[in-house]
C-alpha cells in the first residue's frame, strides 16, 4: 500500500513514535489522524502538518473515543486505509515489592491500555476498512502495532508491561489470519531502547549507559527509524502476521 | 493444469493473501536503510504457516 493519497489513524500519535509517524505518513503525502489524550500536543503537531493531519481525542480504552477517531478519517479524508498502534504507557514494580505484593489495579490499568486499548481500537478501525473497496492488489488495509523487546525479554519490574506487550505479539498473527479475507495486513514492531519522551527525561549519563547495551549500532533508536519501519510495512505486501525486533540485537538483561 | 501448476496453486491459496510473491518486495531497499534492523529474522510470508505436507 502507497502512504500517498491513503489515510492513516495514529494513536499515541502526539508524541515520541506516534508523532514521528504521523511526520512520516504527511511527508509521504499520506493524511493522518492523530489519535491521542495530549490535547495540546496533539492539536500542536497537527497545526505544524497543516491540512494532511487533525487532532483527535482519543483514550484508547474508550469505545467512543476510537469510534470517533474513526469517523475522523472517514469523514475528514474520505476513508481509512491504515492504522498504527502506538498508545501505550509503562510502569516499573515488582510482583513483590518492599511495600507488599504488586498493586493489581496498576497491573490491570496496564493490560487495559495496552493491550486491549490495542485491539479496540484494531476492531473498530478494521471493521471500517472491510466495507471499502479494496484496491488493485485486493488490499482493504494494514495495521501496525507496537510492542516491545519487554515481551520477550522482560526485566525485573516490567510483569505488567511484559504481560501487555506479550499479548500484543501473541495476538499478531490470529488476527492477520482473521482479517486476512478482507484483505488487511496485521503487523507488530517490538522496538528496543528508543528514544521516546520517558527515555529522553532521564539523565544525560542514564542514556548514554543505555545506548551502550546495544551491540550495534550502540545508541538509542530514533523515532523515525521506527516510522520508517512502518513505511516500509506499509508497503510490502507479503509482509503480514509477524512480529519485527527493531532493537539494534539487544537483548535485555534481568535488570 | 500440470502437476507444478497444481503445486503453486496450493501454495498460493496457503497464503493469506493467496498469490505468490514476486521478488520485488525481497529486493526493496528499506531493511538496509534501517540501522537499528540487527540480529533478527523476519518472516516475509504473507502469513503463511506451512503445514507438515
Amino acid at each position: 500500500m502507497e502512504i500517498r493519497n491513503s489515510t492513516f489513524i495514529v494513536t499515541g500519535g502526539s508524541s515520541g513514535l506516534g508523532a514521528a509517524t504521523v511526520e512520516m505518513i504527511v511527508a509521504a503525502g499520506g493524511n493522518a489522524v492523530i489519535a491521542d489524550v495530549n490535547k495540546a500536543q496533539g492539536e500542536a503537531l497537527a497545526a505544524k502538518l497543516g491540512r494532511q493531519a487533525r487532532y483527535t481525542e482519543c483514550d484508547v480504552t474508550r469505545e467512543d473515543h476510537c469510534k470517533a477517531a474513526v469517523d475522523a478519517a472517514i469523514k475528514g479524508f474520505g476513508g481509512l486505509n491504515g492504522l498504527v498502534n502506538c498508545a501505550g504507557i509503562a510502569i516499573g514494580e515488582k510482583t513483590v515489592g518492599k511495600e507488599g505484593p504488586h498493586s493489581l489495579e496498576k497491573f490491570a490499568r496496564v493490560i487495559n491500555i495496552n493491550l486491549i486499548g490495542t485491539f479496540n481500537m484494531i476492531r473498530l478501525a478494521a471493521d471500517a476498512m472491510s466495507k471499502q473497496q479494496p484496491n488493485a492488489a485486493g488490499e482493504r488495509g494494514v495495521i501496525v502495532n507496537t510492542a516491545s523487546v519487554a515481551a520477550f525479554d522482560g526485566q525485573i519490574g516490567q510483569a505488567a508491561y511484559s504481560a501487555s506487550k506479550g499479548g500484543i505479539v501473541g495476538m499478531t498473527l490470529p488476527i492477520a489470519r482473521d482479517l486476512s479475507r478482507n484483505g488487511i495486513r496485521v503487523m507488530t514492531i517490538a522496538p528496543g531502547i528508543f528514544e521516546t519522551p520517558m527515555l529522553l527525561g532521564m539523565p544525560q549519563d542514564v542514556q548514554d549507559a543505555l545506548g551502550r547495551m546495544v551491540p550495534f549500532p550502540s545508541r538509542l533508536g530514533k523515532p523515525h527509524e521506527f516510522a520508517q519501519l512502518v513505511r516500509h510495512i506499509a508497503e510490502n505486501e507479503m509482509l503480514n502476521g509477524e512480529v519485527i525486533r527493531l532493537d539494534g540485537a539487544i537483548r535485555m538483561q534481568p535488570k | 493444469m500440470s502437476p507444478a501448476t497444481q503445486g503453486i496453486s496450493f501454495r498460493c491459496r496457503l497464503t493469506c493473501f493467496s498469490r505468490l510473491s514476486p521478488t520485488t518486495p525481497f529486493l526493496s531497499s528499506g531493511r538496509s536503510q534501517n540501522e537499528m534492523l540487527n540480529g533478527e529474522v523476519i518472516r516475509l510470508d504473507g502469513a503463511i504457516r506451512v503445514q507438515p505436507e
